[in-house]
């Protein structure tokens, strides 16, 4: 709200304070001062007005906050009943109460419409708006000085009396700016019997405009329901001064008034009679009584403030004390502050103008609750810590992303993704059922930007939509590109094994044991190095390396490994407790085997013979060489490995140790077809 | 040729064999392996070797070279570390392992953290709430009438009406006092979102951390004490707050606080627009029809709330000027946290 100091000041003593000192001082009652304009000689404020301040979008209401916040008396302008010597009244009609709770109209015969004396003319600019004629400028000088948009028909274009209805669906009218406006049924127009004349309290018909030619006008001041204005002035995209205050309600005390108001200055300015007022439906508004209890109030604010100095804030503000008991007050509130319906409103009152910053700082008396942290929260503090530990950066991409990046990365969108019904922009229309679009993009950025080692996760959440409802879950998804060297001795694959290291570390240090990495069932993004994760026979996730057409469309040249799993599936698993474990008490005895084995015999699968045929004698299985050459068939490969034996309860005796290793060697070659080197 | 090279390896060995120091040795190994050694001397000359004579000759050389080194490492150490000086040779100013890198959290993680374990100090309990939400607990429960301009600064994503995603963490109080019984010292932390076009302040996306208290005698004044403790832990002991007053539906009285400027610490500079003061939170103390929502009597019960922007925080604490490079997540930015 902009608002001219030298026409501020003709409404409450300020003194000799410069703008910038009062700026300063309504600031800290609340009305906050963004900017300090110099325009033609005036220093005009801009004031941010919370919505629950309707009362402050007019010079008089911040003069009300000035005379309060600076204990200067307030000079409001003086208002006569007009008493003109038109006898005729104009007809009115209100057909819809809801919408128009409360219409005024009064005819004024012999005006001459012309240009704004000076006075007027600079104030209607210090608003920063172009002057148009006395007519229109009286209203809008109205409309800042007290709050009240009130509206001036051309009388003689009107064919009978005025008529607040509903629109009808489709009914069109050209509005003063010019343009066609298609009305819907909830919208209030104001009419004669012909046409509609206004779209009530947004803005008047093209036809119907007051111009040079205009003698006898028709003028309104009403008051229309906030919501089907606020409702009306979103549905035609049209916002103005009216609307703007319409919709945050104005002052039903402002109705009568700002209609003599105006009507004294037309008189005065643009000649003519005016007749007497018409006014269909409520009445001047009454008082309201808030109760106060100022022990309360007290108590609210722990405030050592008292029942003298709360009344004296009271009483500035405008507002009475009624009466005032031993333990209550009654406040009465006058129409302009509507805000003012309960007693924590009076207390806030109190407040702001003694001054927040007279406020003492205390400490309540802290509850304590035991230092509990919730397992999930827990889980991720320590996947985040671990992984940023072992060398990797966490990223936070954008929960929304469009439906072609769920493509691009080979996802299906189906049902199961939610679709915003007024995103920004199609690239932020879905919610992501994944990460790892944003991770790909994340990789793409970094790697065209000239990083060549890229160790990235990002920990959030992913969102579906079910049969009944949403479901919001934590995924955890890591990403490697580039040429850092991660491998089991560095042969195959460094930076698939490098990321099964990471997440082997992860599992150790979450307690999960049993995790299988399955060479099966990958997403549709991955070749076919990679597997799904999982946990006790239940799938968690997957781990791989990304498709050259998947990478192609994130425009990324080089290799990039990717897992995602379910943190929530993971969470299952997890076990926060660590028991000690006595150590070995008789020594173990180690032999090696090395072995040449085909395809099918996986590492896991070799492990899990050795394990099966030891039993619980095998206390550790080391593999310490791959090798592949000239002595090893094509498709095959030797592996050699260190079988460490011991037993819980004595020591093993070399026989035994023979006679089990053996039975192991012989386990390999007659399950997987292994030849013993 | 073979002669000579048997004659060196003889010499060599018995030298070797009666060094007395590490000097000494080093002197050998010079006289010997150094560029003008006997050794190295010894090799040049085999290019004059008929071409089938080189290998053999050749493989010879090789192993004696690989047989005195070994020699004469084994012989250092018999000396001792001090006179060590072939580990000398190692340039210790080389680049550590890069291996050794630790990674980083991302600072809107660590910012969260810090704020959780201020909170978490005085005994406040983390709470969280779900992204996804209804109309009631983002607006009506917290006082925000649907359609009123109110609801203008709460622009927000639609599902599909009444679901939502939420505009803010404020949701997380109504759901927990639903709930629980007071008295109760809370905070929620989470991701938002808003409709904003996004630019160097703006994002559709950000993370927020709602806090409140409720209990018996509950007190304006002690927002303000608990909120001067939390600046001064969070931007250093220097730092002071302001609070202005300020309209929320959801709290009366409501303010809303700066904190003393932590570039210029009050006097006026360019990041706080020469006003000493930068706005870090809102708050105010719970409205009673917010109360009335979840079924607390407000003359029983009374409390306080206050809710922040993550980014807000980490942006002033960090001296970040562009919102968008937290979520740009370029590695240059993330790995200097
Ligand atoms: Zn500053």
């Amino acid at each position: 709200m902009k608002i001219p100091f030298n026409w501020l000041k003709d409404y409450v003593g300020i003194g000799s304070m410069s703008p910038k000192e009062v700026a300063e001082r309504l600031t800290i009652v609340g009305l906050e001062v963004v900017l300090i304009e110099e325009i033609a000689g005036d220093s005009v404020f801009d004031i941010e007005v919370t919505p629950n301040r309707p009362d402050c979008l007019s010079v008089l209401g911040i003069a009300r906050e000035v005379s309060a916040a600076l204990n200067k008396k307030l000079k409001a302008p003086r208002v006569k009943a007009i008493k003109g010597k038109v006898s005729q009244k104009p007809s009115i009609t209100i057909k819809d109460n809801k919408l128009c709770p409360r219409y005024t109209g009064r005819i004024i015969r012999g005006i001459k419409v012309g240009a704004s004396p000076k006075w007027l003319a600079e104030r209607i600019r210090a608003m920063g708006m172009r002057p148009i004629n006395n007519i229109a400028d009286i209203t809008n000088y109205c409309l800042f000085e007290v709050g009240q948009p009130t509206h001036a028909f051309d009388y003689d274009k009107l064919k009978g009396g005025i008529i607040a209805r509903r629109a009808r669906k489709g009914e069109e009218m050209v509005t003063i700016d010019g343009k066609k406006r298609t009305l819907e049924a909830d919208m209030l127009v104001i009419a004669d019997e012909e046409k509609s004349i206004a779209i009530g309290g947004v803005m008047g018909s093209k036809d119907t405009e007051v111009t040079e030619a205009t003698r006898n006008i028709l003028f309104e001041s009403a008051y229309f329901d906030p919501v089907s204005i606020r409702r009306t002035s979103r549905g035609l995209g049209l916002i103005s001064e009216s609307s703007y205050r319409f919709e945050r309600s104005v002052d039903k005390g402002g109705v009568r008034t700002t209609s003599d108001r105006a009507c004294g200055l037309i008189m005065e300015l643009c000649g003519g009679e005016a007749g007497p007022l018409n006014s269909v439906g409520e009445k001047d508004p009454k008082d309201v009584k808030v109760y106060l209890r100022p022990e309360r109030l007290r108590e609210m604010l722990g405030l050592d403030i008292s029942d003298s100095a709360v009344k004296k804030i009271l009483k500035s503000l405008e507002l009475k004390v009624e009466a005032s008991g031993k333990k209550t007050m009654v406040i009465s509130v006058p129409s302009f502050r509507q805000d003012l319906k309960a007693e924590v409103d009076l207390i806030e009152e109190v407040v702001r103008i003694y001054g927040y910053d007279k406020l003492p700082s205390t400490m309540p008396t802290l509850v304590g609750h035991p230092r509990r942290i919730e397992p999930a929260r827990q889980l991720r503090n320590m996947v985040r810590e671990t992984l940023a530990s072992l060398g990797a950066d966490e990223v936070i991409t954008y929960s929304l992303i469009s439906k072609d990046e769920l493509k691009s990365a080979e996802f299906s969108v189906g049902d199961d993704v939610i679709v915003l019904k007024n995103p920004l922009s199609i690239e932020q229309e879905a919610m992501r059922t994944t990460l790892v679009p944003g991770v790909l993009h994340t990789v793409s950025w970094n790697l065209n930007r000239g990083t060549k080692d890229l160790r990235i996760f990002e920990l959030g959440k992913v969102y579906f939509a079910q049969t009944r409802g949403f479901r919001e879950e934590d995924s955890l998804s890591i990403a490697f590109a580039g040429d850092k060297p991660y491998s089991w001795r560095g042969k195959d694959e460094p930076l698939l094994f490098g990321m099964k290291g990471m997440l082997e570390t992860l599992f150790e240090k979450l307690g999960v044991t049993g995790v299988l990495f399955k060479p099966e069932d990958l997403p549709p993004f991955f070749t076919a190095v990679g597997g799904a994760i999982e946990v006790s026979k239940k799938r968690i996730g997957f781990l791989g390396k990304v498709k050259k057409s998947v990478l192609n469309k994130f425009d990324i040249k080089t290799d990039v490994i990717l897992c995602e799993l379910s943190l929530e599936k993971l969470f299952a698993h997890v076990k926060f407790e660590k028991r000690f474990h006595e150590m070995p008490k008789f020594p173990s005895a180690k032999r090696d085997i090395s072995i040449i084995v085909g395809k099918n015999a996986s590492y896991q699968k070799i492990t899990s013979v050795i394990e099966e045929t030891g039993g619980d004698l095998v206390a550790s299985i080391e593999l310490f060489d791959q090798y592949f050459g000239i002595q090893i068939p094509k498709g095959s490969r030797g592996l050699s490995y260190s079988i460490e034996y011991r037993a819980g309860n004595r020591t093993l005796t070399d026989e035994e140790v023979n006679n089990l290793h053996g039975r192991v060697c012989d386990a390999l070659v007659q399950q997987l077809d292994a030849k013993i080197r | 040729m073979e002669k000579r090279l048997n004659k060196i390896e003889e010499e060599a060995l018995r030298e070797i064999e009666a060094a007395k120091s590490g000097e000494e040795l080093e002197a050998i190994r010079t006289r010997y392996m150094g560029r003008k050694g006997y050794f190295t001397e010894f090799l040049k000359s085999m290019k004059d070797l008929p071409q089938d004579q080189r290998p053999v000759l050749g493989a010879k050389a090789n192993a004696l070279k690989a047989k005195l080194t070994k020699l004469f490492e084994s012989k250092i150490k018999t000396f001792g570390k001090k006179e060590g000086i072939l580990e000398s040779s190692v340039d210790i100013t080389m680049p550590g392992a890069e291996d050794m890198r630790l990674g980083h959290k991302h600072p809107i993680t660590k910012i969260i953290s810090r704020i959780n374990e201020i909170f978490i100090g005085l005994g406040f309990k983390i709470a969280e709430g779900p992204e996804i939400e209804t109309e009631y607990y983002n607006f009506e429960a917290l006082n925000i009438p649907l359609e009123h301009p109110s609801r203008d600064v709460f622009d927000t994503f639609y599902i599909k009406r009444p679901m939502l995603l939420r505009s803010q963490t404020s949701t997380v109080q109504i759901r927990v006092m639903e709930n629980e019984k007071p008295p109760l010292q809370v905070i929620a932390p989470g991701k938002v979102y808003r409709p904003d076009a996004v630019d160097a302040s703006h994002s559709f996306m950000f993370h927020q951390v709602e806090g409140f208290m409720v209990d018996k005698e509950i007190k304006f004044s002690d927002l303000k004490g608990t909120l001067s403790l939390f600046a001064r832990q969070m931007f250093g002991e220097d730092a002071k707050i302001r609070f202005r007053p300020h309209f929320f539906p959801f709290t009366e009285p409501s303010a809303e606080v700066d904190v003393s400027c932590i570039m210029c610490g009050g006097k006026g500079c360019r990041v706080c627009s020469y006003k000493g003061w930068l706005e870090i939170l809102g708050a105010g103390m719970i409205n009673p029809k917010v109360f009335e929502a979840v079924g607390y009597n407000p003359e029983k019960w009374t409390g306080y709330a206050f809710g922040m922007g993550v980014e807000r925080i980490a942006m002033l604490k960090y001296g970040i000027n562009d919102i968008r490079l937290f979520f740009e997540n370029d590695l240059r930015f993330l790995r200097q946290f």
